[in-house]
């Protein structure tokens, strides 16, 4: 899984779009904690990019 | 009575015209069956001559190619009208071929790089006069008007194209294979252990074997078999130019999918080992890919 992530990543990027948009995150269904704050920073990350604009020009 | 057959070509390399050309004698079995009324590549018919034709007067309309061009826009616009049957002939057709690959980038970019930086330019301008305006994006045809039938290859085969022909001439419907390259390929397969992936030049290849398991860049598995598996046969690894597998809607992403579950690699290592992923798993079929659809979304909506 973290091979086909490493390069769906590298694809994204030369496609234009920041490959950070994506996030993969392991959180068992006891880990309610690990869970959340893998959510909470992608959706900072992904606040601090912005509206994605498939390339800056 | 003979069916009126039109082949028109929009941007590309017109190999599918060689194909058909490649049936050589076998042409003399087709030919009597079809009168041409519209094939510029071979005789000289002017944009007029197809305009002059009544709506749905041609039988059988071959598009060649995909749209980089306004002028391609028109012409596939027009052949759409013109046609009874429209016939995606070739990779470019269905999928926006290679040309699709320039999707990657803005169309000023394209042009800066081809007309203004090209090492070989020695007088660095671009033409304005006597030349069709580009298009922001290169837009599978399919997504512009509707086809009848798709025949996919870079080019089809002679094969492919005659029998494509012969059904639509006897009235017989024609579909695209379930298969795979892999499923028509005579090579050995064995588990996957694929520790590093190499160059086609790079080793010794043993012909006998499946070449991905050897670790060559075989895209066999993703590629609609339509083709015979011409170049695993010959130990030259599928380069997937035929386009996805049927049930396949994004080749690259079907490609990265599977390539992340059978290299014995780190990601690291896995990620470094393709330099070009987009020209390496979407060969002729960036152009019908999310990613590309996506980019091309947002180019609309910045205008």
């Amino acid at each position: 899984m973290k091979s086909r992530f490493a390069l769906l990543q590298k694809v994204l990027e030369e496609a234009g779009f920041e490959p950070e948009r994506i996030h993969l995150q392991w959180a068992s269904a006891a880990e309610g904690d690990v869970f959340t704050e893998g959510i909470t920073s992608m959706v900072e990350r992904i606040k601090a990019l912005g509206p994605n604009p498939a390339r800056k020009d | 009575m003979t069916k009126r057959i039109a082949m028109a070509q929009l941007t590309s390399c017109w190999g599918c015209d060689q194909s058909l050309l490649d049936l050589h004698l076998g042409l003399l079995e087709v030919l009597p069956e079809l009168e041409i009324v519209f094939w510029p590549a071979v005789v000289d018919f002017k944009i007029k001559d197809l305009e002059s034709m009544p709506d749905e007067s041609i039988h059988i309309g071959l598009v060649e190619g995909s749209c980089r061009t306004e002028d391609d826009v028109r012409l596939l616009n027009l052949m759409r009208a013109k046609s009874k049957i429209l016939v995606a002939w070739g990779v470019c057709s269905c999928y926006g071929g290679i040309q699709g690959l320039a999707n990657q980038w803005e169309l000023d970019e394209l042009v800066d790089r081809k007309f203004m930086k090209a090492d070989t330019v020695t007088d660095p301008r671009i033409p304005s006069e006597n030349v069709p305006a580009f298009v922001p994006q290169v837009r599978p045809n399919v997504d512009v008007v509707k086809f009848n039938i798709l025949l996919p290859g870079c080019p089809p085969t002679s094969k492919n194209i005659v029998e494509a022909l012969a059904a639509i001439l006897t009235g017989k419907p024609f579909d695209l294979p379930e298969k795979s390259v892999c499923d028509q390929c005579p090579k050995v397969k064995q588990d996957k252990h694929i520790t590093k992936f190499h160059r086609s030049h790079e080793g010794r290849i043993d012909p006998s074997k499946c070449l991905l398991d050897q670790g060559y860049l075989c895209l066999g598995f993703a590629t609609i078999g339509f083709c015979g598996a011409i170049c695993p046969t010959v130990n030259s690894p599928c380069k997937g130019c035929f386009g996805p597998v049927l049930r396949v809607k994004d080749h690259g992403a079907k490609i990265v999918s599977a390539l992340g579950a059978i290299a014995e690699m780190e990601p690291e290592q896995l990620k470094d080992s393709f330099p070009d992923p987009i020209g390496s798993f979407y060969f002729t079929d960036y152009a019908a890919s999310y990613l590309s659809r996506m980019r091309d979304k947002a180019r609309s909506k910045k205008k």
